[in-house]
């Protein structure tokens, strides 16, 4: 009992309930400390505060409970009654995102009525009215689905220059939107749009493979209807184009096609679109004609002069232009004609050569393939004038090749042999027209081993393919040798072959040969040389060889690389293929020379008198000889200093003068020897 | 260059309209006293002239030629019905 007592007493105790509200008030639970505060009375400002604070907590978390609620019901789908809720929050916690929040359920809401006010009508059959119900929720904002309804609904209500521009921006990713769409497309004359739009319509059925055929062929009526107006060429291009990609071909749309191209040209070249051109005439498979062939040669000239680039492009066509007879049929007067012809050949020339983008490498190979062309046209020219070759339409051999028509340039120049200066013109300007004329044109770049890579096999007895693969692997091998390296396997027997179809190459080699200064470099000659001349007698090479040879024994005696013996054999062996090298002559003479005089010494040395005496009297060289007399000089001279011995003395002059009266009995030493011993033997008679 | 451009005339036009072509191009100022100078001199010139009117123009008569057509029997567009069977799609 007492302690009830003690427990009552407490509870109406006003500290202990201040104490108890000051508790709850800290832990957030208002509604209790609401409860104790207000049991002390509202006496103190403080209190009065802190109640205050608790009723706004208490609305706060009211508000909160409401959100919640509101969630629920909008996940149970009526945002009326969330709208509701959140409505209600918001007036107590006044957060932006609740307000949004209101937005965006009173838009669905308003969507949903929409929506169904659509369906309605739609069912109806009013859809046009359902159209302007989606339109007002389109105009409150961007709604994708709303607007896509909103386009279907135009279709359905037959409203199609609506329903396009309400189409148009959206994207469609259901066959059934764009088979809408295209259908208003088709309904407002856009026939080509709509193909497009419903070639992404992965359907195979009947009735709308049969539509897309009605449609192609109001298409096709509608630009021959355009095109007889002569009409925007552009369109019927483009258009008439992307119907025969399609599969709508025929004859008659393919000729409106190809004329609506050079239409269209007509229009771009005007606007200096030159690229566009040559993408048109990419596009196009044409046979290439005079007036074709003028107007890719054009065109790539303004291109190339706009661009400073596509040399070789121009050069393709720009010799066959205006060597054609299209070209001259321009002038009456024939001066007139080769003096436009020049002047344009040389503006060409400028672009082609000296493009503003172009290293100094591929300017110098791009000249020489032109120089190449710009030589066989001269060539075509000069065949046109005869009669008996008729008309023909001269090609550049790049465009030969391109258009298949190098067998037709070939036959004419075998028809021709005679005109020909030489073989080598005539070998020359068919190699550029054989099979292996790719290859050719590397070759005259200077691109030795991309001419090797491209050389082909041509038929047996194909003169000018293996005229162009002589010169390849001719100038392959001859480039390898003069940087000192071997050539490829077979050369040898390769240019003897060709040196005998072309010997205009054999000077060339032989020229090289006898410029070559390098010791490597004439090694290579020597080694190749000696190869050819042993399978075949050529006496220039011949010549080549020996002279090569004794250049190269003196370069490697010069550089102590062999010895005097072997400089002397291989003088020998130069002098017996080429009897009148002069060079290996006077050379074998000095070595001969040389050799001798280090027999001479060497028998000396040994006191080998009689071998010396041998030497002496049977060496060309006036030095061996001079060297044999001045060893005795110098013996006399010695013997004065070294001897003292008259006797002594008088036995070696005896024994000088036998030896040297053995190589020359006429010898002046021989008089001072004479005196020397009859000074000697008066001084000992007396 | 295309001298035709910078006189602001056409193929076939003669010697006297050429320099009164230049005296016009020289007061409407597009081009310098040069370029126009140079326009003129190079059409004035029997042999470049002739290069130019080559090179400047691109004759496409050669590749129009008179093309008949047979219209393809086609439905009217009213006859274009819509079609149905996407509908459930959608």
């Amino acid at each position: 009992m007492g302690k009830k007592k003690k427990k009552k007493g407490l509870k109406n105790d006003p500290m202990a309930i201040l104490e108890k509200g000051e508790r709850f008030f800290q832990k957030g639970n208002y509604p209790l400390a609401k409860k104790e505060f207000e049991k002390l009375g509202a006496v103190e400002k403080d209190l009065l505060k802190k109640i205050e604070i608790c009723d706004q907590e208490i609305q706060k978390q009211n508000a909160r409970e409401l959100l919640k609620r509101a969630r629920k019901v909008e996940k149970g789908g009526n945002p009326q009654a969330a709208v509701k809720c959140f409505e209600e929050a918001h007036a107590v916690l006044g957060e932006d995102w609740i307000r949004e929040k209101i937005e965006r359920l009173q838009n669905k809401s308003l969507e949903m009525d929409v929506r169904r006010s659509a369906r309605e009508a739609a069912a109806a059959g009013d859809y046009l009215r359902a159209a302007k119900l989606c339109d007002r929720l389109v105009s409150a904002g961007e709604n994708e689905a709303m607007r896509l309804l909103k386009a279907v609904c135009l279709v359905r209500g037959e409203a199609y220059e609506d329903a396009v521009s309400a189409f148009r921006p959206l994207a469609l990713e259901e066959p059934a939107h764009r088979y809408d769409f295209g259908f208003a497309l088709a309904k407002t004359g856009r026939y080509a749009e709509c193909l497009r739009v419903w070639d992404s319509i992965q359907s195979r059925d009947e009735s709308f493979l049969e539509q897309k055929s009605q449609v192609a062929l109001l298409l096709v009526s509608d630009l021959y209807a355009a095109f007889e107006k002569r009409e925007n060429p552009e369109r019927l291009y483009k258009e008439g184009k992307y119907l025969m990609d399609a599969g709508y071909g025929s004859s008659e749309l393919s000729g409106m096609v190809e004329q609506s191209m050079f239409l269209r040209i007509g229009e771009i070249w005007d606007e200096e679109n030159y690229e566009g051109i040559l993408e048109l005439l990419h596009q196009a498979s044409l046979e290439m004609e005079p007036a074709l062939l003028q107007l890719y040669a054009k065109t790539w000239f303004k291109v190339a002069e706009k661009t400073g680039e596509c040399g070789a492009d121009l050069s393709t066509f720009w010799l066959s232009a205006v060597y054609s007879e299209a070209f001259e049929s321009r002038f009456s007067d024939a001066d007139l004609c080769d003096g436009a012809r020049a002047v344009l050949i040389d503006w060409a020339e400028a672009l082609v050569v000296g493009g503003e983008k172009m290293d100094a490498a591929a300017a110098e190979k791009i000249s020489a393939q032109w120089s190449l062309e710009k030589d066989v046209a001269g060539v075509f020219d000069g065949l046109r004038q005869n009669r008996k070759n008729g008309g023909f339409l001269f090609l550049t051999p790049r465009l030969a090749a391109q258009t298949g028509k190098s067998g037709e340039m070939l036959a004419i120049v075998k028809k021709n042999r005679s005109f020909f200066k030489s073989k080598e013109d005539y070998l020359r300007t068919g190699g550029c027209y054989s099979p292996a004329w790719e290859s050719f044109y590397h070759l005259v770049a200077g691109e030795y081993k991309k001419a090797v890579q491209t050389l082909v096999v041509g038929e047996k007895e194909d003169e000018f393919t293996d005229y162009v693969k002589g010169r390849v692997l001719f100038a392959d091998g001859l480039s390898c040798m003069m940087r000192g390296k071997r050539p490829p396997d077979d050369y040898e027997k390769t240019m003897r072959t060709f040196f005998a179809a072309a010997p205009e190459y054999e000077e060339q080699f032989i020229s090289a040969a006898l410029d070559a200064e390098d010791l490597g470099v004439l090694q290579r000659f020597e080694e190749v040389l000696t190869c050819i001349s042993d399978r075949g007698h050529s006496p220039a090479l011949a010549k080549a060889l020996s002279l090569v040879m004794s250049r190269r024994a003196i370069e490697m005696i010069s550089q102590n690389l062999i010895t005097e013996k072997v400089f002397y054999l291989s003088l020998k062996k130069a002098l017996e293929i080429n009897p009148e090298n002069e060079h290996a002559r006077g050379l074998l003479k000095d070595s001969q020379s040389n050799l001798d005089m280090m027999a001479l010494d060497k028998a000396l040395s040994r006191m080998k008198m009689n071998m010396a005496c041998k030497i002496a009297n049977e060496s060309d060289s006036d030095v061996v000889r001079k060297a044999f007399f001045d060893y005795f000089q110098g013996a006399l001279e010695d013997m004065d200093r070294e001897l003292n011995s008259d006797s002594e003395k008088i036995f070696y002059l005896k024994d000088f003068y036998k030896w040297c009266e053995k190589v020359d009995e006429d010898h002046d030493i021989l008089y001072e020897i004479e005196e020397k011993l009859e000074e000697l033997e008066g001084e000992n008679f007396a | 260059m295309n001298p035709y451009k910078i006189l602001n005339i056409g193929v076939g036009i003669e010697k006297r309209d050429i320099v009164m072509a230049a005296a016009r191009a020289l007061r409407e100022r597009r081009f310098s006293a040069k370029e126009v100078a140079m326009a003129q001199r190079e059409l004035l010139d029997p042999v470049s002239g002739a290069a130019h009117r080559f090179l400047q123009f691109v004759d496409l008569d050669p590749f129009l030629k008179a093309v008949t057509f047979k219209r393809p029997k086609a439905a009217p567009l009213s006859d274009l019905k819509r079609l149905k069977i996407f509908d459930e799609d959608s």
